[in-house]
């Protein structure tokens, strides 16, 4: 805490040599502040002890100091992971579920209600072979796919 | 003071040991009364200010947790007192108690009766006086951390912690403190204070300044 001619650069000399006067201007009336202030710091007595609310914010403040390092990596993995997962998604091409496809999933039933834009050739024209079929319709009705399949006859024709 | 006595010191004030509490901020009190020179008017009022804050900290004692150095958590707490106060309506009207004349002076019994020396000691004060005065104009965020770096000399590191500020903050504070005394102690303002000792107009040239003047008068005064 010394006082340093060169730090007050920005001032004029003449503040400056002012302002270092003042650094050393030593206050008037010393005993009489410190027999002030005794009498003060007697008549206010002991000093209180923290209230809950106090420990908390302490315990508060002792955790974050301590725990500053670990923050750190932990800051750090997770900017990591975020990094990969947008990554990810931007060498996937933004659609993570279908190639190109819609993000509806196969298995939701609320397809058609979702994607209503689709007629109902399309909409199975994009299910993939071995995806489960839609059983029942918006209202709930039975659609019968889940009758078991009749086989397949040859057909004549095509031979 | 070694960091061992510090803490044993702090642990009786803790428990209500005034004297403890006394030694402990002895070193820090001509600090804490010129830092509270610079938010009130008059010796008598900043005494009674350095007085509130420091039985403030006494009071807050038990709330330390050595988590930084002592100076710096008294200092915070100094400051946030003073700036309290300079906030407060009770500042003001502290501060408008005693209303600074021009030339006048504190009485102050040891004044030398002697006429030259008595009139070297009263530019002396004056000056300090006009620049006390000139401080006291800045906005009290800026003028603390000018305080505390060009009068005190803080460092950064050491204000930013009494601030709780980062570093960048302070520089701000401190260049926008400067140059808000600067324009205070160069400007045509500081014409007022020194009557026709300098024409208003002359004041705005380079090393013409109200507090170059006064120091100038100091400087030419027979020994």
């Amino acid at each position: 805490m010394k006082w340093d001619t060169q730090r007050s650069l920005q001032l004029p000399q003449e503040v400056r040599d002012v302002l270092d006067e003042l650094s050393h201007e030593a206050p008037p009336d010393e005993r009489e502040f410190s027999a002030r202030l005794h009498r003060n710091l007697a008549a206010a007595g002991a000093p209180p002890a923290p209230g809950w609310l106090e420990r908390l914010q302490g315990w508060a403040s002792d955790l974050w100091q301590d725990a500053s390092q670990k923050r750190t990596l932990a800051t750090g993995a997770v900017i990591g992971a975020l990094a990969t997962a947008t990554a990810f998604l931007l060498l996937s091409g933004g659609h993570p579920f279908h190639d190109g496809g819609p993000t509806v999933s196969p298995d939701d039933d609320t397809a058609e209600v979702d994607a209503p834009g689709l007629d109902r050739s399309e909409h199975k024209a994009l299910r993939a072979v071995g995806d489960r079929r839609i059983t029942r319709d918006r209202l709930g009705d039975d659609l019968g796919a889940d009758r078991p399949e009749r086989a397949r006859l040859p057909n004549p024709r095509s031979r | 003071m070694n960091s061992e006595q510090v803490e044993d010191l702090v642990r009786r004030a803790q428990q209500g040991d005034v004297r403890a509490f006394e030694r402990l901020i002895a070193e820090h009190l001509p600090i804490v009364r010129r830092f509270a020179r610079a938010f009130a008017r008059g010796h008598e009022a900043a005494a009674d200010l350095a007085q509130d804050a420091l039985l403030k900290v006494y009071r807050s004692i038990g709330g330390y947790r050595f988590q930084s150095s002592f100076s710096t958590w008294l200092y915070a707490i100094v400051r946030n007192v003073y700036l309290d106060d300079a906030r407060s309506r009770a500042g003001r009207d502290r501060a408008a108690e005693r209303p600074l004349e021009p030339g006048g002076l504190d009485a102050d019994p040891t004044v030398d009766t002697d006429a030259p020396r008595a009139d070297r000691r009263l530019e002396r004060e004056e000056l300090r006086r006009y620049v006390w005065e000139a401080l006291g104009t800045i906005p009290a965020e800026f003028r603390a951390t000018l305080v505390l770096y060009d009068i005190e000399g803080l460092t950064y590191e050491e204000i930013a912690a009494i601030e709780n500020a980062p570093l960048g903050t302070v520089k701000s504070r401190l260049s926008r403190g400067r140059e808000h005394l600067r324009r205070v102690l160069c400007g045509p303002e500081a014409a007022r204070h020194l009557g026709d000792a300098v024409p208003a107009e002359d004041l705005s040239e380079p090393g013409n300044s109200a507090a170059a003047e006064l120091v100038r008068r100091k400087r030419t005064e027979p020994a």
